[in-house]
């Protein structure tokens, strides 16, 4: 699991809890760009650019009170999270389509589709619901797509889910498999 | 053995039951059509969502680390630009045409003038909330 590699640099916490910003600097070149794609799919493009300027600041200042209790990929998610559903409660009255535009959903998809494993019907059909998936997501609850978006795109376990959502792993596998069958719904039924 | 729920389907097909409940519904599988079934359709839709993960969402240049080698100076001096010195600072140094070094110099330039007020604003302590 990729979270898990990162994990465990040990020394990285060390340095963190002792407030290191050569540290800090570090996590912001290995997380700004996996913080920016997990905004924009919680919380959309739109104001990604302020939401993860918000979650670094965040990381900042707690940096100090780390105690690597979690870890800290967990930590990092926990904050960027965080800071998304802030931003959704203010949004709340606004529907999906503001938080992500048709435009977005359909223009920034790479449409190759990886050649491994797949039968050539099957490669064409997913390349065909790529842009019906994304929207699916996108229409959500947010609760639900946070956790689809850490499971099935992010490939966090339950566990990670759990802990970075903070709430418990039966609630992560309930949603979870409320979430799919929300989306399995709107691609049968061409969204 | 009765069928399994579908959200116990669900967690088996992400491998996330105890050994015990794995095994049951192995079994279950074997003389269960319909399971077999569900269980197929679940596989599809979580090889689309890995195609997803893959191929979605191309990172801008500002966030990729590879554009510079020095370029974690700009994500820290950027949270600081934002803070001491508003989101029109930040966006004009984005948008312009300047070289990655140029706005790392302009960047550490704000950096290390306003790193003792950061500092003097990061006592804050961070609440987290849940996602129930
Ligand atoms: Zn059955």
């Amino acid at each position: 699991m990729a979270l898990e590699e990162r994990l465990k640099d040990h020394s990285l916490v060390q340095k963190l809890k002792a407030g290191d910003e050569d540290a800090y600097a570090q996590l912001c070149t290995e997380y700004s760009g996996k913080m920016y794609r997990l905004v924009c799919r919680l919380a959309g493009p739109e104001d990604a650019d302020d939401l993860v300027q918000e979650a670094l600041m965040q990381l900042y200042k707690s940096m100090g009170s780390f105690k690597g209790a979690c870890s800290i990929g967990t930590w990092i998610y926990r904050i960027t999270t965080n800071v998304c559903q802030d931003y959704l409660r203010k949004k709340s009255r606004r529907s999906w389509r503001h938080l992500f535009s048709l435009d977005w959903l359909s223009s920034e998809t790479n449409k190759e589709v990886p050649s491994l494993d797949f039968e050539p019907s099957e490669r064409a059909e997913i390349r065909d619901d790529l842009d019906k998936l994304r929207m699916a997501i996108a229409k959500l609850p947010p609760e639900q797509r946070a956790v689809l978006v850490l499971h099935d795109l992010e490939q966090l376990t339950y566990q990670e889910v759990a802990d970075v959502l903070g709430i418990v792993v039966g609630t992560v596998k309930s949603r979870l498999f409320y979430a799919r069958r929300k989306v399995r719904s709107m691609l049968e039924g061409g969204v | 053995m009765r069928c399994p729920s579908h959200e116990n389907l669900s967690a088996y097909v992400d491998r996330e039951l105890t050994l015990s409940e794995m095994q049951k519904i192995e079994t279950h599988l074997q003389d269960c059509l319909t399971c077999r079934i569900e269980v197929a359709r679940l596989e599809k839709l979580i090889r689309k969502f890995n195609v997803l993960a893959e191929t979605d969402l191309p990172i801008p240049n500002m966030y990729n680390p590879t554009i510079s080698r020095k370029n974690y100076r700009w994500a820290a001096a950027a949270v600081v630009v934002l803070l001491v010195a508003g989101s029109a600072v930040f966006f004009g140094l984005r948008y312009n045409q300047s070289s990655v070094a140029e706005m790392e110099e302009e960047l550490q330039y704000f950096y290390n003038n306003h790193k003792d007020y950061v500092r003097s604003q990061s006592t804050a302590p961070i609440t987290l909330v849940s996602w129930e």
